[in-house]
């Protein structure tokens, strides 16, 4: 098990919800989650569910580490910049308007 | 220049384009220009529809600069407009849509268990090297065959970060289903990714 100290994994949460009788998650459940967790918006109790599950499943948390560098790897692939022809068009075309408008 | 200086700027130029400079107001066109023309390039993949999107953008916004009190930033609210325009460009298409089944995600045993499946850690490595052009290919597959609803919700809270609340305001969807549509679109792309992460060594 590999450490991750930014998603808490190794850090027991003192004082968060025991109750009587825990289900487990399995990955299945800990991956339906993992947006929540990572928006910061899980209840303690469910929070703590899932780090229980995490510090003992490696490949969950390779693939909590994956699911969350995914966006970032999107954003740098998907970014386009404007074409410069387009970008003399709109030029013309908002002054044209701005013109007719005033 | 940092983002809060830009935003500055921004507050600077949006006041005197609203007391009527419109120099200020095209220079205001010039630093989101290619923020909303890549936000409209990515929603409907098309670069005509791209460049008249971000014309009725600015368009949009120049109409209404007196209407806009700067509660938010200048750039978020041209990049709501801008995907207001998209949406709408896009609902009047008849895109074909792929079925939500054919979205990919992860293998679970029966007992909803990973571990009979190989995960990766392939994170830091995308962190840390430039992006591969075939990755980035890839990606763009990937998200081009992404359900025109998942899309148009990763594309705007991932890459484009629109909250969820302006998405919802955008879109007219309720904020579970966005957030819902989001990780199943996550899940497929880290599909994606992790396919090509693991070509080799899956003989592919």
């Amino acid at each position: 098990m590999k450490r991750d100290a930014a998603l808490g994994i190794f850090d027991r949460d003192e004082g968060a919800p025991q109750p009587a009788e825990v289900r487990m998650y399995n990955c299945k459940d800990s991956i339906n989650l993992l947006l929540e967790f990572l928006d910061g918006e899980m209840s303690a109790e469910e929070a703590q569910h899932l780090k229980e599950h995490l510090r003992g499943c490696s490949p969950c948390v390779d693939f909590l580490r994956t699911y969350r560098a995914t966006p970032g790897l999107c954003k740098k692939a998907l970014a386009s910049k404007m074409p410069k022809e387009v970008s003399e068009k709109l030029t013309e075309y908002l002054r044209s308007k701005i013109k007719s408008a005033s | 220049m940092s983002d809060e200086a830009a935003r500055e700027e921004d507050r600077q130029l949006l006041a005197r384009a609203q007391d009527g400079d419109v120099s200020a107001f095209e220079a205001l066109v010039d630093a989101h220009r290619d923020k909303v023309y890549g936000l409209a390039l990515r929603m409907t993949r098309s670069e005509a529809d791209a460049a008249e999107i971000t014309q009725d953008t600015f368009l949009s916004a120049y109409q209404h600069l007196k209407d806009f009190r700067g509660d938010a930033a200048f750039g978020s609210w041209v990049h709501r407009i801008a995907a207001n325009h998209a949406l709408m460009r896009l609902r009047h298409r008849r895109v074909a849509q792929a079925a939500e089944q054919e979205l990919q995600g992860p293998e679970f045993t029966e007992r909803g268990s990973l571990a009979e499946y190989p995960v990766s850690d392939w994170s830091r490595d995308a962190e840390e090297k430039a992006l591969d052009a075939e990755l980035g290919t890839a990606i763009q597959q990937a998200t081009d065959l992404l359900p025109q609803g998942y899309r148009e919700v990763f594309l705007l809270k991932d890459v484009d970060g629109l909250s969820y609340e302006q998405i919802a305001e955008t879109t007219g969807d309720s904020i579970p289903a966005i957030k819902s549509r989001l990780h199943r679109a996550r899940l497929a792309l880290r599909e994606a990714i992790d396919d090509f992460y693991n070509r080799d060594s899956r003989g592919a």
